[in-house]
């Protein structure tokens, strides 16, 4: 996360940026604006591609600027029956629009760089430094840099006839499911946690390790641990 | 045994009958009941399914306009691949979210408002038809665990 005390940029929530019509309403199509993107996944393509669209039509003021960890993007790669970088390589219409426009060998030639400036941080000292140096003349910030869970239910056990309930911090097992304490390493019984908030963790044949969002691949796991869960006593 | 606290109600005697709180209506939440109802037998399925709106979660409320990484293919493979669904999709009016899913090129990616929209119809379904995935308007704000369960039910 970028400290507050480096930019005075305003923030703009990376929901609105994912929306076309709610990004464009937020920003002003008559003042200047340098909107600065963090990030290099899916989200941060997909926000990219809808501020440089506002650029080429009603936000001709609209300038970027492109702060990335990674010379080079990830894509997701058809293999011999899987996908390599399933869940964090690019796809689509994002995927297509990259190749085209950001990639170094087509950026200079693409309308894309008149718009669009990269910035690539290592982190560390150098990252910092980049940011002191750029954000300041950033009117607008957003950050794409992870899906942040909503706020979460309070867990706690009744241990013994009598007491309080103890809170418990409890970390998501993404193989099955389950929960387990952070105090002393077991399962929670009775406790499972699916979907976005709660991937499963897979690993692929080329040994790389992510978490799978999708739709489909939310049902896929369910299937499997459900069965597991309901058997628990 | 789980005790839940939900913001609205307090869980009613009938907790000692339920055998799964599922919070959240998302996608997964929706995936979640569908897979307790078909894999659960009929006569001890019962659910309480708890969510402020019912109206399919984040990817519904801001994630409409977002391309989906998930293929047409996928999202219809998710409706299908449960019993419950299955008899919901059946039942159902056309056209419908279904329906309008199956006329998109289906080996591409489409907004994520067209899932969206079949979750929508496939939760409004499950009103419907399974009234032992009891939908619950509200919010789950605290779990706690009743490690002394045991104990007392000894006395």
């Amino acid at each position: 996360m970028i400290q507050q005390s480096t930019q005075s940029a305003a923030s703009i929530h990376l929901d609105t940026a994912l929306n076309p019509s709610l990004l464009g309403a937020s920003l002003s199509p008559d003042t200047p604006a340098t909107v600065a993107v963090v990030g290099a996944s899916h989200s941060a393509i997909l926000v990219l591609m809808n501020l440089y669209n506002l650029a080429a039509s009603s936000h001709p003021q609209l300038r970027i600027k492109w702060f990335s960890r990674h010379r080079s993007l990830r894509y997701a790669k058809p293999m011999d029956g899987w996908i390599l970088y399933d869940n964090t390589g690019l796809k689509g219409d994002a995927a297509q629009w990259a190749r085209q426009n950001l990639e170094d060998a087509a950026f200079a030639a693409s309308p894309v760089s008149r718009i669009i400036t990269k910035i690539y941080t290592s982190t560390g000292a150098p990252e910092e430094q980049a940011y002191r140096a750029e954000l300041p003349d950033c009117t607008h910030i957003v950050q794409a840099i992870g899906y942040q869970r909503d706020p979460l239910p309070t867990i706690s056990t009744l241990d013994s006839v009598g007491s309080e309930p103890s809170s418990v911090t409890v970390e998501h097992d993404g193989l099955t499911g389950r929960f387990v304490s952070v105090h002393n390493g077991t399962h929670v019984p009775g406790l499972f946690g699916a979907g976005i908030a709660f991937p499963e963790r897979v690993t692929d044949p080329a040994g790389n390790i992510e978490h799978a969002v999708g739709f489909w691949k939310f049902m896929r796991f369910l299937k499997r641990v459900v069965p597991q869960w309901v058997a628990e006593e | 045994m789980f005790r839940i606290t939900a913001a609205r109600c307090a869980a009613q005697a009938r907790n000692a009958a339920l055998e799964a709180v599922v919070v959240g209506g998302g996608p997964a939440g929706l995936a979640v009941v569908g897979n307790l109802l078909e894999q659960l037998p009929e006569t001890n399925r019962r659910q309480l399914w708890v969510d402020p709106s019912f109206t399919a979660g984040r990817v519904n409320a801001r994630y409409r306009q977002v391309p989906s990484n998930t293929t047409v293919d996928l999202f219809l493979q998710f409706a299908q691949s449960l019993a419950p669904f299955r008899n919901v999709m059946e039942s159902a009016q056309h056209p419908n979210a279904i329906t309008t899913l199956q006329n998109l090129v289906r080996d591409k990616g489409c907004d994520l408002g067209y899932a969206a929209d079949m979750c929508l119809m496939l939760t409004q379904g499950l009103a419907k038809h399974y009234q032992d995935a009891h939908q619950h308007t509200g919010k789950v704000t605290a779990a706690v665990l009743n490690q002394v369960g045991t104990v007392l039910n000894h006395h």
